[in-house]
């Protein structure tokens, strides 16, 4: 049991690196395993092709992983920029782009923009004009 | 006394019923288990079998020919023992105390009856539709407050199924019989033209039986009475009740119109999951002057993710959604559906109007030779306003609280031809009035000018409110049961 956890941890604590991936891919096939950078290219060709032998299962996994970790990457940055972007437009900015010509007054305080039914302090938050007309 | 009149050459029926009820769905049946417990002799006819049939259902065959396409003429009824409480989805509430009041907006006299008139049948109602223990809550209750809109008010049936639940009782009555397959045909007057002397039905082999009650119910669902009425000619040539041109006429349904969508704020706008169903206050109705609804207010339900890449799309997802940033631009390119986004539709009041209407088709006949249905389903000027002036009144009450942002759809805001459907709730067709000039049946549901026949069912509704109509038609169902039983002297 002890041996087993042993086991896991230290494949776990195995660097997945581009190497390793090229690498575990050639061997799995019976290819020759060159030295560290010498095919890389040909040895993720070799690997990108694999799709249903059993032990290149642990090399799919990977490049998942490698995948979602890039998307994690791409979200954080979006994330970011979406932060740092933010705090404009307000709660009414979610609603999408209205185009300033399309505004009339409903009465009450209301307006008509675009089809969205919005008040005045919507209107000022999003740099929207009152109508003209109103 | 259960009969089956398919299965009978010969059969001579009582000369003494009271009353002859003509349907058995809601309006029928409890209309006859009035009069059965007020001691009354009474004949329930019914024209389809005690299941569902092709032969029976085939009658309701009928054309749409109005600017509406109205595609349920077949399907939204049904024609066998229960009636089309066989295929009720439940929902019961009531019309508010507004849709009584004189407010001179529609083109024809409103109801000349109350709110009291109706609804002091409630408790017997709510035993009758499996309601007792449930009073008319609010379906949800906002934790938001608006003077523009009020919670509506329901109470879920199981359904009640009408057949089911009571044919056992009116069978085993002694003074009900029950008789199914037995397809109305004409109404006979008094040679003065005063009273109905004959009604005369026929099986399915065309044999033809007649009976001479004291009185009698049409309760054939508003589509079928007008057409009845229509097709009864042999005394009067307009058809019976068609002394001022109103039978068939102001034909109403209950509007199904996506209003708009709208955008909650922070989760503001639900306290719960399941939606909100809202009215229009009475004042906000007696401001504009237009008719009532019932607003259903739900959330989209939200996208799913698929794929080895579903956590990472939700993870896109969530996030445009969590920026205003993101969304503002991504809504540029595509309807993108976050959480608290919604949808707004009704069941939207259709005002009495004397061009929307059931006609007869003298071009198709059903296999009794009688001529079919045509329906003439179409929209008003008041309406439109009704659908555009309360879309605008809840996208105020949703800004003014602060709780979401409503979008009207493009085709009210611009005063286009909304995109309209049904509910299969048919009312109107033989309408409530005071005077014989603005309808067809007086405030007891008795046509105009014919002392002993009698209208069960909505189309004797004056107008259509906001509200599911099959509650009010077994209210007045028990008060035109206490009624006639009244002029019979029982009890």
């Amino acid at each position: 049991m002890r041996r087993a956890a042993k086991r896991a941890s230290d494949k776990a604590a195995e660097p997945i690196t581009a190497a390793a991936v090229w690498q575990g891919c050639n061997r799995a096939h019976g290819l020759p395993v060159l030295g560290k950078y010498e095919s890389l290219p040909a040895g993720a060709v070799i690997c990108l092709r694999v799709r249903v032998m059993k032990p290149v299962l642990s090399v799919m996994a990977s490049r998942r992983a490698l995948v979602l970790a890039g998307g994690a990457v791409a979200v954080a940055g979006l994330g970011a920029g979406a932060f740092i972007a933010a705090g404009k437009g307000g709660a009414a900015s979610s609603l999408g782009e209205i185009d300033p010509q399309k505004i009339s007054a409903l009465g009450d305080g209301f307006y008509l923009a675009d089809g969205w039914v919005l008040t005045a302090d919507d209107l000022q938050a999003m740099g929207l004009p009152r109508p003209a007309a109103e | 006394m259960w009969l089956d009149l398919n299965s009978v050459k010969e059969f001579r029926f009582d000369e003494n019923y009271d009353v002859c009820v003509c349907g058995s769905g809601p309006a029928g049946i409890t209309a006859a288990r009035r009069l059965k417990n007020a001691g009354a002799r009474v004949l329930l006819l019914e024209a389809g079998g005690l299941e569902w049939s092709e032969t029976s259902q085939a009658v309701y065959n009928g054309q749409s020919v109005g600017p509406l396409d109205y595609w349920g003429i077949y399907s939204t009824r049904l024609r066998y023992f229960g009636g089309t409480s066989n295929h009720w989805s439940g929902l019961c509430t009531r019309f508010d105390e507004v849709d009584f009041e004189d407010r001179k907006i529609w083109e024809v006299p409103g109801w000349p009856i109350g709110f009291n008139d109706i609804y002091r049948y409630e408790d017997e109602a709510r035993e009758i539709l499996d309601i007792a223990d449930q009073p008319f809550s609010r379906h949800v209750e906002p934790h938001w407050q608006s003077d523009r809109l009020i919670p509506s008010r329901t109470a879920l049936s199981t359904p009640t199924r009408f057949g089911e639940k009571y044919k056992d009782e009116l069978t085993n009555a002694a003074n009900v019989d029950v008789v199914i397959n037995a397809n109305v045909l004409d109404a006979r007057l008094t040679s003065d033209k005063s009273a109905v002397s004959e009604i005369v039905f026929a099986n399915y082999a065309g044999q033809r039986f007649s009976v001479s009650p004291k009185f009698v119910v049409l309760a054939f669902g508003a589509m079928e009475n007008a057409r009845f009425l229509l097709n009864a000619k042999s005394d009067q040539p307009a058809g019976l009740g068609n002394h001022s041109d109103f039978v068939g006429r102001c034909f109403m349904e209950h509007f199904n119109i996506t209003l708009g969508r709208f955008v909650d704020y922070g989760g503001e706008l639900f306290n719960r999951s399941d939606g909100l169903l809202v009215n229009p206050s009475p004042e906000t109705l007696r401001k504009l002057g237009v008719g009532n609804s019932l607003l259903s207010i739900d959330q989209l339900a939200q996208p799913k993710h698929y794929g080895r890449l579903a956590l990472l799309r939700k993870a896109m997802h969530d996030l445009t959604c969590s920026s205003e940033f993101l969304l503002t631009r991504a809504r540029k390119k595509a309807q993108v559906v976050c959480a608290g986004d919604g949808i707004v539709t009704t069941i939207m009041e259709q005002a009495p109007n004397r061009n929307s209407r059931v006609m007869l088709d003298q071009n198709a006949r059903d296999r009794f030779g009688n001529p079919r249905l045509k329906v003439d389903w179409r929209l008003s000027d008041l309406d439109l306003k009704t659908i555009r002036l309360l879309s605008e009144e809840l996208g105020k009450a949703f800004a003014e609280q602060n709780v979401a942002r409503l979008r009207i759809a493009p085709e009210i805001r611009d005063g286009g031809d909304p995109e309209v459907s049904m509910h299969a709730h048919h009312m109107g067709t033989t309408r409530m009035s005071a005077r014989p000039r603005d309808g067809v049946v007086n405030g007891d549901c008795r046509v105009h000018g014919i002392e002993n026949l009698y209208i069960g069912g909505s189309s004797v509704f004056s107008t259509g409110g906001g509200c599911n109509p099959t509650f009010t038609i077994v209210c007045l169902a028990l008060r035109l049961g206490d009624h006639i039983s009244a002029r019979l002297a029982l009890n």
